[in-house]
């Protein structure tokens, strides 16, 4: 196994020295920044294989938990890091096979390590305020990225995100300070023993600052307003990042909060009633979009609303669902939105209309996006089925009022079937407006996404192979005593 | 093995089909298909009476089990001979005519037919499920290969349909939670257990589940539509097998779960000795039956009245099953069967004709029976038994149905479903009217006789029709072993004699009977009065005279008499509400998206107004 402290240090060593190595010799730095990633992803592997037996608990400096800084990684984190990581390897892929870089091209590879290391330091750490370091890190590195090509909309998309990230992280801080002040402790896990002791009115507050300041990043109701700008203006490679692996970290650390360090489990209808007006608004937007990207920025918003219900449950099936839904989503937002940009450059539009008729242009195209369209609406066989699946049932379990509330989502999420299949209609069945025009796709990046895509057909006709990850992050996020014994070690 | 081996082919036949299309060519892509779909056949007959299964490991949903059973194989012969026969049927519709995405077509059907084979072999509802939306999908898709005019009316029809796999993802979500268990046979034994408020809306999710896919009204609304939409070559498949699966699935919640017999045990008021829930269904089935009928009338495109005879028949098979008597589920599989028949029959008559003359509008064919005697036969033969005729299969399957209704003395609902059939004469009479009687308009002078393997389809099917309304034997013996497997009584029958609370008849002495009369009208037909022979243009016209370019075959608003009189009454419509509330979805949709109005501002706006709210509302929480 490799030491999780590594998949931090070595990325983020790698970033400073780009600008050094970029005076040198430009392709070294990609082919270093690739090997980081390739690196880092074999190293999450092997943490997940571990930490889904036993968890992994790393002290710095020698000081054991409540004092010292700490690694604590359990399957739930290390599964989260695994589709950060995996995410972060398959968009450089992308990008680097493109060999089409935005202009800074060193600082593109610095704040792309960056965000890639904030991002798994989040999912990795034991405390909240490296937790608030590592959102910092993510979030300011990612204003930087997604304006990154300069140019007015990216910068605008930039601009939004800036203000509104640096005035809700703020209040990240501004909880931290209130559980210090009670607790005098920054451990996750040494204040979730603790929490007791809180004043319940502080505990409450605490808790919203926290939710202010991570309901930004995992695009919740009424937060989530920067997401259609900056998705639509930022480059395609770096929004892919965006919705694949930035939202993920940034829902870790929401539930993580919730159900470990609060141990909030009987009013969690705060959590489904924002997720559920996350989703409604989201695909109610998305329904009229005639802007591909635009179009799939809002469902990505609706697709995190989905996961967070499924975790605003509070049970095992609640959580598995939520679970499949991110994994899902990860993957097959990133071949949509990564499929849209490369698109966008041959056919020099966004615009649904310009793709009627691509299956006659651009046929594997059609049929990538196809396949990982019909995964995020949920049929089968894909993957996008399990996660629905069990959603279903997990509100079904959960109280008879909530089936009411089950038939409204699916309800909603009728409208998402409803645009996509009208794009693959658009895609198969439309004939294109110029025949002629016969275009050609790079079969290296063709053959990337085939892959993406395969993974989504596996994984939806053998769930058992993922759910193996799946159920233990699902179980020890439910485990908050657990949880608080493999940090302290019984000690305190 | 070899269970698992016809599940898993259809779906690499697609494949190899596909590939063999891209590199060899058509022709031999279609000679395969064949062979393949062949194959099908051959392998779905052999599992006749035999108990092969399957299983593979479902983590804690308990063992997939795949198995075949009387029930299975009765609709998965039907399916793959269909499918076979539509094969043949569409390769000159589909080398010639203007299909959008042609070379995925024939590979769409393969997947088409492999979900169908998956959902009839599952004896566990997560893997019927399963399959069950991978038919959806794929029926979408082929329902759309006719372009861009198929948009909407696709979209409706998936629309719809995945609306109902919902339903049947929270009726399988509440068998789970109440019993932790989804293989059918062990919640057959455990559905007792389950409180009656839970079953009765298990059934009713059930019902909606299925009845999207049975046309059963009001969720019959996409069904004129698609049927009308979808490549010609598809409608014969599409109302013919498709349509049937959602009998097969209905057939499978209440009988194979024996939702019936429990529910019917626990709760005893309802009219006739039948329980409320299945009486109201029943009678959905009568009414959709009765008004499908009637709606055809008014159609002067003839695959939508069609497709409205398609939703009225299927109304009578709904009601069949859901009065539970061995008459009543022995007739609606009967009639499910014979449906497929003729409904597939027609609908290829239809598109033989729509291939020649290119267009769908009964007013403005006419006089083709010279042209196309052979189409001309099969539709005759078609409509002789959807109005349900003797000797045909149709009259047959009615009967049982009939008999089943007056044995339990349901007054109404027999007299609905003699009302849609007597509705039936006058729209199936319009097909032979317009179509092939009165003046050829000239453009049509020249039309031919469509190839070969379109003709052979039509006429098996015609064969079929009358060889089982003559031999009912050959289908209710295993229609008899269905019902007892699912604990009714067998019905009696001999080859020909079918036996019935009410007295029994024999198809053959009625046939004998039909063809006394035919061969005594022929007689006097040559051998009374001399005909003679007129010109068509031999008309009284006031003393015009008449060319062969002036129209006088006026088949424009038929019956328009009757549609003034009816139509008023049906001014409110299932299909007028949904619209009507798809166009409010799609207005809100416009009202919502002004909250992401792109400006930071607002954003920020939010942002505070949001943290105002949480710090009153922790107020709640702590």
């Amino acid at each position: 196994m490799v030491n999780p402290i590594l998949l931090i240090a070595i990325p983020l060593f790698v970033a400073f020295s780009v600008p050094i190595i970029g005076h040198i010799n430009k392709k070294t730095v990609s082919y270093l920044v690739l090997g980081t990633l390739l690196f880092n992803f074999v190293g999450v592997t092997t943490i997940l294989e571990h930490a889904i037996k036993k968890p992994i608990l790393v002290v710095i400096g020698g000081w054991p938990p409540p004092w010292g800084i700490n690694l604590s990684v359990d399957a739930l984190g290390a599964f989260f890091a695994f589709i950060i990581l995996f995410i972060a390897l398959i968009v450089y892929i992308y990008v680097f096979y493109r060999d089409f870089y935005p202009a800074p091209f060193e600082k593109f590879n610095m704040l792309y390590l960056l965000v890639v290391m904030g991002a798994t330091g989040m999912v990795f750490t034991g405390d909240i305020f490296n937790m608030f370091v590592f959102l910092e890190i993510t979030a300011i590195s990612s204003y930087g990225l997604s304006g990154i090509r300069g140019d007015g909309k990216g910068s605008e998309g930039a601009f939004k995100y800036l203000i509104l990230g640096s005035i809700s992280s703020s209040f990240v801080l501004i909880g931290i300070m209130f559980l210090y002040g009670t607790v005098g402790s920054l451990n996750i896990a040494h204040i979730a023993q603790n929490i007791d002791k809180v004043n319940p009115y502080v505990l409450g507050v605490a808790f919203m600052m926290f939710l202010v300041g991570f309901g930004m990043e995992s695009e919740l109701f009424p937060l989530n307003a920067w997401v259609p700008d900056t998705y639509t203006g930022a480059p395609h490679f770096v929004t892919a990042l965006f919705s694949g692996m930035i939202s993920k970290a940034g829902i870790y650390a929401l539930i993580r909060l919730f159900y470990v360090l609060f141990g909030f489990t009987h009013f969690s209808w705060i959590l489904m009633l924002l997720a559920f007006f996350t989703l409604f608004m989201a695909e109610l937007s998305a329904l009229t979009q005639t802007d591909f990207k635009r179009l799939l920025s809002y469902s990505s918003i609706g697709q995190m609303g989905l996961a967070t219900l499924g975790f605003g449950l509070g049970s095992y099936l609640g959580f598995t669902a939520a679970l499949f839904q991110l994994f899902n989503h990860a993957i097959s937002k990133v071949v949509l939105f990564l499929g849209v940009g490369y698109m966008e450059g041959l056919l020099k539009s966004r615009r649904l209309s310009s793709m009627e008729g691509l299956a006659k242009r651009l046929p594997w195209f059609a049929f990538i996006f196809t396949l990982a369209m019909f995964s995020i609406i949920g049929l089968p066989p894909f993957l996008g089925f399990w996660g629905k699946f069990y959603l279903v049932l997990a509100f079904i379990q959960a109280k008879p009022l909530y089936m009411i509330f089950i038939i409204i989502i699916l309800l909603v999420t009728l409208v998402e079937a409803y645009y996509y299949l009208r794009i693959v209609h658009k895609f198969y069945f439309t004939p294109p407006k110029d025949e002629t025009l016969k275009l050609k796709g790079d079969s290296r990046i063709i053959f990337l996404m085939l892959i993406l895509v395969s993974i989504l057909f596996l994984l939806g006709i053998w769930p058992k192979a993922i759910l193996l990850y799946i159920k233990p992050a699902a179980l020890s996020l439910a485990d908050k005593i657990g949880y608080i014994k493999f940090v302290l070690k019984g000690g305190l | 093995m070899y269970l698992a081996l016809l599940i898993i082919l259809p779906f690499i036949s697609a494949f190899i089909v596909y590939f063999i299309d891209r590199i060899k060519g058509r022709r031999e892509a279609e000679f395969l298909s064949y062979l393949l779909a062949s194959l099908f056949v051959l392998m779905v007959l052999f599992t006749y009476g035999r108990n092969i299964s399957f299983s593979i490991d479902g983590g804690s949903f308990g063992r997939i089990v795949f198995r075949t059973d009387m029930l299975s194989w009765f609709f998965a012969i039907l399916s793959a001979g269909f499918f076979l026969l539509s094969l043949v049927f569409n390769f000159p519709y589909y080398k010639e005519k203007e299909l959008v995405s042609k070379e995925y077509y024939i590979p769409t059907f393969f997947l088409l037919i492999g979900s169908i084979f998956g959902i009839l072999f599952s004896r566990h509802l997560l893997s019927m499920f399963f399959f069950w939306e991978i038919m959806t999908w794929s029926s979408y898709l082929m329902a759309s290969y006719s372009g861009k005019v198929s948009r909407t009316s696709s979209m409706r029809y998936v629309i719809m349909s995945i609306f109902g796999a919902y339903a049947f993802l929270i009726a399988i979500g509440m068998i789970f939670m109440k019993i932790h268990a989804l293989d059918i046979t062990i919640i057959a034994g455990k559905i007792p257990t389950i409180d009656l408020a839970s079953m009765v809306s298990i059934l009713i999710l059930f019902t909606i589940a299925f009845g999207v896919k049975a046309a059963l009204m009001p969720l019959h609304t996409w069904a004129p539509f698609a049927y009308t939409e979808a490549p010609s070559g598809f409608t014969p498949f599409f109302s013919g097998v498709l349509s049937k699966l959602g009998v097969f699935a209905l057939f499978v919640s209440i009988f194979s779960i024996p939702l019936f017999r429990v529910i019917s045990n626990l709760y005893k008021s309802g009219p006739f000795g039948l329980s409320w829930p299945f009486y109201v269904v029943a009678l959905l089935g009568a009414i959709t039956a009765f008004l499908g009928s009637v709606l055809a009338f008014f159609q002067d495109d003839a695959k939508k009245l069609l497709a409205f005879s398609s939703i009225s028949q299927l109304g009578y098979i709904i009601t069949g099953l859901f009065i539970g008597t061995s008459l009543g589920i022995g007739g609606a599989l009967f009639h499910a069967l014979n449906h497929t028949i003729f409904k597939g029959m027609l609908f290829m008559a239809i598109a033989s004709v729509i291939y020649r003359t290119n267009t769908r509008r009964l007013s403005e064919m006419g006089g083709l029976l010279p042209n196309m005697p052979v189409t001309f036969v099969v539709v005759l033969g078609g409509i002789i038994a959807l109005a349900g005729i003797p000797p045909s299969g149709g009259f047959a399957s009615k009967w049982m149905l009939y008999e089943a209704l007056i044995a339990k003395k349901m007054v109404f609902m027999a007299t609905l479903l003699f009302l849609a059939t007597t509705a039936s004469f006058l729209y199936v009479f319009r097909l032979i009217h317009s179509i092939f009687l009165g003046q050829r308009p000239v453009r049509f002078a020249t039309i031919k006789e469509v190839p070969l393997p379109m003709q052979i389809p039509m006429i098996i099917l015609l064969i079929f029709t009358y060889i089982f309304g003559i031999f009912p034997g050959l289908v209710l013996s295993p229609i008899s072993r269905i019902l007892t497997d699912v604990g009714f009584q067998p019905i009696n029958y001999t080859i020909t004699q079918v036996a019935s609370p009410l007295g029994s008849w024999n198809a053959f002495w009625v046939f004998v009977l039909m063809g006394w009369a035919f061969i005594i009208g022929l007689f006097f037909f040559f051998v009374g009065a001399p005909s003679r022979k007129v010109s068509k243009l031999d008309t009284f016209a006031s003393g015009e005279i008449l060319g062969e370019d002036v129209p006088y075959h006026y088949s424009y608003y038929f019956y328009r008499p009757l549609e003034d009189v009816i139509m008023p009454y049906l001014r409110v419509s299932a299909h007028k509400i949904y619209e009507s509330l798809s166009a409010f979805v799609v207005k809100s949709s416009g009202i919502v998206r002004l909250w992401y109005n792109g400006n930071l501002e607002t954003y920020v706006f939010y942002l505070v107004v949001f943290i105002f709210f949480i710090l009153v509302f922790s107020k709640l929480i702590a």
